[in-house]
This record gives structure tokens, C-alpha cells and sequence, in this order.
């Protein structure tokens, strides 16, 4: 076997040794949902759109002990000497003391629907929303966990089916993955309701993170977001469909069976597609509109496409305008 | 309506397939999950409207598709002619020999009578045997036509050709549907009709021939005019004649009148051996040769008139005619290569006539009609000059060969027509324009003399103001007609002298150069040695039109037409062509002579064998198309209705197919 040539004195063994040896580090792969689909277990692809989101910190409004500078402003008696910057003073012969971003933690509530809606998927080898949702906040989780904030997991149905508040505790994280890992059934969508009612037990201000597909009357989802606001929390909603959903491409006149409810209608989907797109785009807009005009954000995803250049563009969104993001 | 082509409309059983799919289509044959149920609240009026939206489509691609099978069966209106029982075509004899005593009003009679009174259904054709296969009347339902055309037909005056006029019509009833199909051979059993036929081929299976029964035998008396000339032989003109006699030995006598007079100038009896032709040379007194343009040759009548009379121009007017070759090139000095090719090849050969002896370009003012050969620089020059130019707005013609001169440019440049010298050597001529009047006669000879044209140097000529007549290399103009709107020029963008090539001394050299001064003269490709005949093709002098009218014989009573190119005589007599810028020209047209011979086929009955033993089968009527359908339905072509009613429902189609898809 020949013998790797000999190693330069000009070159530091060990910012090169690997180039020296061939090694080159592999091309970074484009992630496709066909990838994150053949990925069996949440966990690994929850970790995978997290790696490929990468993660965000996030500033708190209030400045303190922290190493990210903010500002300077004059010394002012009783102020710790430790915080004068002695630099400046040899420039310019003044006391300033320098002010850095105190880093806070971020109390984040992730909200998964539940509802037997949730199950579908309109094809062999694509995620059902539901497996679509658990992998979002997964690795929305994994995003928190390494910022070190609070994270906690609603079940959402008909009513609340599991609740774990925000903690950034190792085992409560622990808690909160495997409750998405395995979700337990829910019997209907009522989303205003079990939003009601988990208002009522979560304490302080939270981010939500809500993912569901939204089959609730706008009118009713409306009275939870105005008190989603009054209470001065913060929501990210991850509307989620299923591409047949959006397109209702169906051509073959069929009996089409709810899953939700059980009842059954036959059609031909050619003769109603026209009147479906309005209404579900009637209804999408309407969702969007209202949460918007409470000041939350409305991402709506497709079940085909990967989230993670909507995830990424919303959470710089957040970012430009100040808020907190997971 | 009818359809010319009812196979297609087989493709109306694509029909089926938008049904069957339409079937199908509507049976509901699965279950979907679907979870947002709550957007799909049934409305029966969208369901009532798609499925009326449906109904619509299938109908439209219903259409679309019977109209497509419909226009490529091509309909027409128009009743459909009645079923074909019986398919005649009279295939018509228009030789000359049947004008001996009364066979054209014996055969006339027997047409008739197996024609029979004209039949509902039955078609009837007349075709002319000669000298080519043309239809006199196609065959039709309405049989009044040929008949009429029938009663009107008189004798013609060509010379039999049985053959493809039979295998003509044979082709044509072959192919229509009628039960009975057959030939009535208007025509004598003559033995030169018969000569050359492939009797071992039969017609096509199903076509009988009637012949017509053994007419009257030889006859006794038939003598023919078979040769005509009008020489002059030293200060005198002499009539040569030949007679040919067919019959047994018999006195005749031969008389000359000139032009269209009554007495004769000469009357001269004669004593004929059977079966022997005899040659008279009759003087002509001179005092009278200067009042006639041509003679008239009769002999006194016998069983066919037809061929007792002949004509012949007189030779004076083509006396008159000059070749003015100018000087050759200055040589240098070579005496191997300062021959002068041009004026050895129209002057050393016996061959050439008597009235195309060259002489130089004189001194004076050139007359005309003439051509001149011009190849050296000091003819465009000066007094020179003057006299061209004169010459040619005199009709006179040239023939010029290009040296490269500054006079010769100069005089080609006033006219736009500057050449331009190829900047390569060796040139070479080709891509001939063989169906020119000056190139036809040669590449009938043997095209292996216009090929192998190389020379040092040469000129191309302006395409602007030249017809080509050949091309150079790089397919620029190397020999051309000069359009001047006056005389004739033909340019050479060659020299004839030996240093520019090896041209002078091919066997081309010399049959061109004769061609050339035949062709600037106006004279026929061989009108030295070969009489013009009925049915044989007369070139004319002039490219413009002109008038073409009979002086005398058969044709003398009709009108002049207007014409130009080529004209095809169909009787013997005198002719006369005049044009505005050409001389006026008589020609005089004889007839085959072969065809005098009355002698009728003597070794049994070899046609007979022509008629095929085998039965074929009939064509059906409903699946023939016969040349009238065809005629109908281009009159009114439904189809291109029905292509484009089939695309505006193909459209319709397809707005409405994507509105039920949404």
C-alpha cells in the first residue's frame, strides 16, 4: 500500500491533516420529501428538518448581564464598576458603561390536532397531515430545546386530550417528544373549544405553535384567537392540506366517505370541483385573514412540499420585526 | 347525396368509442375517504346542467367524428348515374387511306348500325387513332354528343397508327364498371395499319373488339404523289417529281399549275409500271417562275384522290440568305493556332446549302435577312459598329464570340449586358438548356457533342439581360440570347480560337456553328433534306405570335389562327406564317407516303387474337368512381364543408369537454 505523502513543515498538522489524508467533506443533499417521508420514526425526521432549518436565537426587549452588546450609556453612581468599559474610557476619558441583551428564555407551546381529519393522506408514500404536523414540531422542539427554552405539547381535538406545560427541564422535554411520537386519537375537530380550554390552564404568556387543518367554523375559530390576543399570547398557525385537498383533481364519479363523520356523498368530482376550490380557498382566506388581523402568523403548508423554506423565511420574518421566535 | 369514396364512411363505427366511454364513464365504481366533506355539499342543479354538458360533448365528438369520416368519403350532390350496361368506344381510323372509293361512307354506315339508337345507361366514346390517341368525345352517358360528332366526321389525312389507340380504349372500358364493354374499330384492314403490331398481347380481359367485315378489295387503279421538289438547277427552275404506282401498270397524266391557277403551266402524260415509281424532272419556263411562290402537282383522279395532289415551295426566297463572318483575331504569330476554324466549317463542307455560303462582312450597309459571326474586336468599332447595329435593327442576327475586346465590351455595355472575365481557368460549359430551339436538334443527335466544353478563358454574362442557354461552372450565363427587342443575338462567353481551347477541333465544333446559323435564319433543324408532313411538328421563326393560315389544299377554307412556337398540320396544302418581325414563310405539307399503299393485310386475321379469353370480373358500380363523379364532386366539394363544420364541433368540443373536467 503506498504511504500518503510526507506532511509539509509549512503546514499545521492539524488545520490540514484531513485535507492531507483526501479527505473532503461530503456535498451538503437538497432535503426532499420523499427523504423525510422514508424516514420511519418522528425523531429522525423531526431531527432532520431541524438540521436543515438550523437554529434561530431570539433577543429579549430587556437588556442585562449577557455578552451580546446593546448599547452604552453614562456611568451613574452606584453602578457596578465590573460593567465600565475601561477600553472606551482610555479613548476618550469618560466612564460608559456597556449594556448587553439579556437572553431569556421562551415559553413555547406546540399544538398538535388530533382529529381523525388529521389521518389523511391521498396517496401511497406521501405523510398524512398528522405524521406532516408531528414532524414540524418536532423539529420545532429540537430548535427549542437547543436555546435552551421552555417547550410543553397540547393535544388538540374535541376537547384537550393531553397537556404538558412549557418547561425547558431535560425530562419534561423528554415528555413533550414522546407525546408526539405517540399522539393519541381524537374523536371530532373542535379547535375553539379545546383552544378555550387550554387558555384556561396554561399561566403566562406562550407561543403556540398550533398545526391543524382548520376544519372549524371561522366564526367560532374567531372568538379563540380574539381571546388568544386579549391575552397577549403569541400563535404561529401551521395550516396544513393534503395536495388533493387543494386541487380535488378527482376525475372518476365516486361515493366520497368523511372521515371525520362517517357520511357519505355520491358525486361526480369533475361537476363539483369548481364549487369545492372556491369554497376551501374561500375558507383558507378567511382563517388567514382572521388570524392575521389579530397580529398572529398564518403559514399554510401542503403535505407534498418540504416546510422548510416557509419555516425558515417566517421565522427571519419574525426576527426583522423583533419578536421572539422558536 | 352520393360519396365518392364509401370506405371511409366505415370509420363512422368509431362512433362507438366516445359512447362507450360516456358509458362507463357514468357508473360509479369506488369509494374515497375524503376528509373536507363539509366543501362538497351535493347541488343538484350543477349536476342536472353537467350531465346536460355531458350529453352535449358526446353529441358534439359524435358529429365531429362522422363529419371527419364523412369528407374523407368526399360527398357530393347530384343524382347518381345510372348503372352501365354497355361501354362503347369507336376507335376512329383517320388516315388518308380511307378516302379510297367509298370505305369511310361503308364503315361510317356499319358504326351506325352497331351503335344502335342511343340506350339509357350505356356510354359511347369517340377516339382519333392518329397521329396520336385523342379523345374526339370522352366517353358519356349522353350518347347524342359523339353521335352528332359522329355524323360530322370526315376523313383525315394522316397515316395509320392501330396499336395505341386500341390499348388505349381497352384501358379505359377496362376500368369501367359496365357489363358489356366494347370496341368498334372504325378502320380498313390496311397492311401498314396492321405493321408492327404486338398481336401476341391481348387487350385486357373483358374488352371485345368488333372489326369491321372485309371491305372492297384492292383497287385497280392507285398512284401516288410520293416526292415533290422545286430545285433550281443554274439560271433555270426545275419540278422533280416522283409517282409511285400500287396498281398494275396504267397511263396517267401530271399536271403543274401555279399557285392556285386554273390552267396548268405543265401538262405532262406518264406511263406507270406496276408496282414501280417513276421520276419526271420538269423545267419550268423562266418568265413565269417569277410570278409564283409555289406549285401545285396533280396527277389525274383514281381511287384515292388524297394522295394525286402535292405541293412545293419555290427556292427563291431562301436564296437571299448570307453568313457575314468578320475577321479572325489578330494571330500571335503560331501558324499551328492561327487557323481560322470559324469560316473553314461553313465554307470546307459539301454539305452545307447553297444559299447559307459565308462571305465577309462587307464594306457597305449589311443586308439583311443574314447572320453575321462576329469574333473579332475591330467589328464594334467605329463604320463597323454603325453597320451592326444598323444591321440588327434591320432583323439581322448575329452570332458574337467574346475575346475580351474593350469595343466588343463597350458595344455589350450600352446595351447592360457587360460580361464579367471568370477568374479561373480551365472553364467549363454545361447545364444546357436542351429544350431550346437552338439546342433541341443537337441533344437529339447525341448529347455526347455538347458535353466536354473547356476553355482557358471566359466571360460570364449578366443574367439580367440574357436567356441562358448554358452555364458555366460556378452557374453563371456562358452562352446566351441577347433580348434586344429587335434581330436575334446569340453571345458566346467563349472564344472559337484554338489558343483558348481544344473546342475548335471537336466533332461539336462544326454541327453547332451550323445549328447556330440555322437557327439565327429561321430555318427548320433539316429543312434541307426532310419534307414536311401531316402530323409532324413545324417549328416557327418567330417566338412572338403570329398568323398561320392555309393558301391552299384541304385547309384553304378555314379561318387563320393565331400562334407561335410550333404548329402541327393535320392536311396537306400550302401554309403561310407572318409575324410582325419576321419575313413571312410558306411551308409546304405533304403526306406520309407509305400510307397511298392501299394493300390490305393479306395473312389471315392476327387481331382477333388481340380480344382476351378471360373473363374478368366487373367492377361493382357502388364502390367505382367513374371520371363524371369525380367532375360532380369538385364542382361542389362538400368535404372542405364537412372538415370545417368538423372543426368548429372540435372546438365546441373542447371548451365544453374543459368545463365538465373542471
Amino acid at each position: 500500500m503506498p504511504l500518503p505523502p510526507p506532511l509539509p513543515d509549512a503546514i499545521s498538522p492539524h488545520s490540514n491533516l484531513m485535507r492531507w489524508l483526501g479527505y473532503r467533506p461530503p456535498p451538503l443533499r437538497p432535503l426532499d420529501m420523499g427523504e423525510l417521508a422514508a424516514r420511519s420514526s418522528l425523531p429522525l425526521r423531526a431531527r432532520r428538518l431541524a438540521d436543515a432549518l438550523g437554529s434561530g436565537g431570539h433577543r429579549s426587549r430587556r437588556k442585562g448581564a449577557s455578552i451580546e452588546f446593546a448599547d452604552y450609556r453614562d456611568y451613574q453612581m452606584g453602578d457596578d464598576l465590573r460593567r465600565v468599559d475601561w477600553r472606551l474610557f482610555a479613548r476618550t476619558d469618560r466612564l460608559h458603561i456597556r449594556e448587553t441583551h439579556e437572553e431569556t428564555p421562551l415559553r413555547i407551546v406546540l399544538l398538535l390536532d388530533v382529529s381523525p381529519s388529521m389521518a389523511y393522506a391521498s396517496r401511497p408514500g406521501l405523510l398524512s397531515k398528522l405524521d406532516y404536523a408531528r414532524m414540524v414540531l418536532g423539529a420545532v422542539s429540537l430548535i427549542a430545546r437547543r436555546q435552551r427554552d421552555a417547550v410543553g405539547v397540547a393535544l388538540l381535538s374535541d376537547e384537550v386530550v393531553k397537556w404538558l406545560p412549557p418547561s425547558s427541564a431535560p425530562l419534561r422535554r423528554q415528555a413533550v417528544w414522546s407525546l408526539l411520537d405517540t399522539p393519541v386519537a381524537g374523536a371530532g375537530t373542535a379547535l375553539s373549544a379545546s383552544l378555550d380550554q387550554l387558555l384556561n390552564l396554561v399561566p403566562r404568556r406562550c407561543l403556540f405553535v398550533l398545526a391543524s387543518d382548520f376544519y372549524e367554523e371561522s366564526t367560532r375559530l374567531a372568538s379563540a384567537v380574539r381571546r388568544l390576543r386579549y391575552e397577549r399570547h403569541d400563535l404561529l398557525a401551521l395550516h396544513i392540506a393534503d395536495p388533493a385537498e387543494v386541487d380535488f383533481n378527482f376525475q372518476d364519479p365516486s361515493v366520497f366517505f368523511d372521515i371525520e363523520t362517517g357520511a357519505q356523498l355520491a358525486l361526480d368530482p369533475s361537476a363539483a370541483a369548481r364549487e369545492y376550490r372556491a369554497k376551501f380557498n374561500a375558507h383558507r382566506t378567511a382563517v388567514h385573514d382572521d388570524l392575521k388581523a389579530h397580529g398572529f402568523d398564518h403559514l399554510f403548508m401542503h403535505t407534498d412540499t418540504i416546510p422548510v423554506d416557509a419555516l425558515r423565511a417566517h421565522l427571519a420574518a419574525r426576527a426583522n420585526r423583533g419578536l421572539k421566535s422558536p | 347525396m352520393n360519396v365518392l369514396s364509401p370506405l371511409f364512411l366505415l370509420g363512422l363505427f368509431a362512433l362507438a368509442g366516445p359512447v362507450v366511454l360516456h358509458m362507463l364513464r357514468r357508473r360509479v365504481v369506488r369509494t374515497v375517504p375524503f376528509p373536507a366533506l363539509r366543501f362538497l355539499a351535493a347541488n343538484r342543479a350543477d349536476q342536472r346542467k353537467n350531465n346536460l354538458r355531458r350529453r352535449v360533448v358526446l353529441a358534439l365528438r359524435c358529429l365531429a367524428l362522422a363529419l371527419l369520416a364523412l369528407a374523407f368519403a368526399r360527398p357530393f350532390l347530384g343524382t347518381p348515374p345510372a348503372p352501365t350496361t354497355r361501354a362503347t368506344v369507336i376507335v376512329i381510323d383517320n388516315s388518308f387511306s380511307l378516302q379510297t372509293d367509298t370505305r369511310w361512307q361503308d364503315l361510317l354506315s356499319w358504326t351506325r348500325a352497331e351503335v344502335g339508337s342511343p340506350v339509357n345507361g350505356n356510354t359511347l366514346g369517340l377516339l382519333l387513332m392518329n397521329p396520336r390517341p385523342t379523345w374526339l368525345v370522352a366517353p358519356t352517358h349522353e350518347m347524342a354528343a359523339p353521335l352528332a360528332a359522329l355524323e360530322t366526321l370526315t376523313a383525315g389525312w394522316e397515316s395509320t397508327r392501330a396499336e395505341p389507340a386500341l390499348r388505349l380504349a381497352a384501358d379505359v372500358l377496362s376500368a369501367t364498371p359496365a357489363s358489356e364493354r366494347r370496341i368498334l374499330f372504325l378502320g380498313d384492314h390496311q397492311a401498314i395499319g396492321w405493321t408492327g403490331v404486338n398481336f401476341s398481347k391481348p387487350l385486357p380481359p373483358g374488352v371485345t373488339v368488333v372489326f369491321p367485315p372485309s371491305l372492297s378489295v384492292t383497287p385497280k387503279r392507285q398512284a401516288a404523289l410520293t416526292g415533290l421538289t422545286l430545285v433550281r438547277e443554274g439560271d433555270s427552275m426545275v419540278v422533280s417529281l416522283t409517282v409511285r404506282n400500287f396498281t398494275a401498270a396504267h397511263s396517267r397524266t401530271v399536271s403543274v399549275f401555279a399557285e392556285n391557277t386554273p390552267a396548268p403551266i405543265i401538262t405532262q402524260s406518264l406511263n406507270l409500271p406496276a408496282n414501280e415509281s417513276v421520276t419526271l424532272k420538269l423545267p419550268v419556263n423562266t418568265a413565269i417562275r417569277s410570278v409564283f411562290a409555289w406549285i401545285r402537282v396533280t396527277l389525274d383522279a383514281d381511287a384515292l384522290p388524297a394522295d394525286d395532289t402535292a405541293w412545293a415551295i419555290a427556292p427563291a426566297t431562301q436564296g437571299e440568305r448570307r453568313i457575314f463572318i468578320d475577321r479572325p483575331p489578330a494571330s500571335s504569330g503560331n501558324a499551328n493556332t492561327s487557323a481560322d476554324y470559324v469560316t473553314t466549317a461553313y465554307t470546307a463542307l459539301a454539305n452545307v446549302p447553297p444559299f447559307l455560303r459565308p462571305a465577309a462582312t462587307p464594306g457597305i450597309v449589311w443586308p439583311t435577312p443574314a447572320v453575321a459571326i462576329l469574333r473579332n474586336d475591330a467589328s464594334f468599332t467605329g463604320e463597323a459598329r454603325a453597320r451592326l447595329d444598323a444591321f440588327l435593327a434591320a432583323s439581322g442576327t448575329a452570332l458574337i464570340f467574346l475575346d475580351g475586346g474593350p469595343a466588343q465590351l463597350a458595344w455589350l455595355s450600352a446595351r447592360r449586358a457587360a460580361p464579367i472575365a471568370l477568374a479561373w481557368n480551365p472553364a467549363r460549359i454545361r447545364d444546357w438548356t436542351l429544350y431550346h430551339p437552338l439546342l433541341a436538334p443537337l441533344a437529339e443527335h447525341n448529347l455526347r457533342s455538347l458535353v466536354g466544353w473547356e476553355f482557358n478563358q471566359g466571360w460570364s454574362l449578366p443574367a439580367e439581360a440574357f436567356e441562358p442557354l448554358a452555364l458555366w461552372d460556378d452557374g453563371s450565363i456562358g452562352l446566351g440570347e441577347l433580348r434586344t427587342g429587335t434581330g436575334r443575338v446569340l453571345v458566346a462567353g467563349f472564344s472559337p480560337d484554338r489558343r483558348e481551347g481544344e473546342w475548335p477541333v471537336q466533332p461539336a465544333f462544326v454541327p453547332f456553328l451550323h445549328r447556330c446559323a440555322s437557327y439565327l435564319l429561321g430555318l427548320a433543324a433539316s429543312a434541307a433534306d426532310s419534307p414536311l408532313r401531316v402530323g409532324t411538328p413545324i417549328e416557327l421563326p418567330s417566338t412572338t405570335i403570329g398568323t398561320w393560315r392555309a393558301l391552299a389544299g384541304p385547309a384553304a377554307d378555314s379561318p387563320p389562327i393565331p400562334l407561335s412556337g410550333n404548329v402541327t398540320p393535320t392536311a396537306p396544302g400550302v401554309y403561310e406564317f407572318t409575324a410582325a418581325n419576321s419575313p413571312r414563310r410558306l411551308y409546304a405539307v405533304g403526306l406520309a407516303p407509305e400510307e397511298s399503299d392501299p394493300a390490305l393485310w393479306r395473312e389471315g386475321t392476327p387481331w382477333l387474337s388481340l380480344i382476351s379469353p378471360e373473363k374478368n370480373k366487373v367492377p361493382s358500380p357502388e364502390t367505382h368512381v367513374t371520371a363524371s363523379q369525380i367532375d360532380t364532386e369538385k364542382q361542389s366539394p362538400l368535404w372542405w364543408w364537412a372538415f370545417a363544420a368538423m372543426a368548429l364541433f372540435t372546438l365546441a368540443e373542447l371548451g365544453l369537454a374543459n368545463r365538465t373536467a373542471r
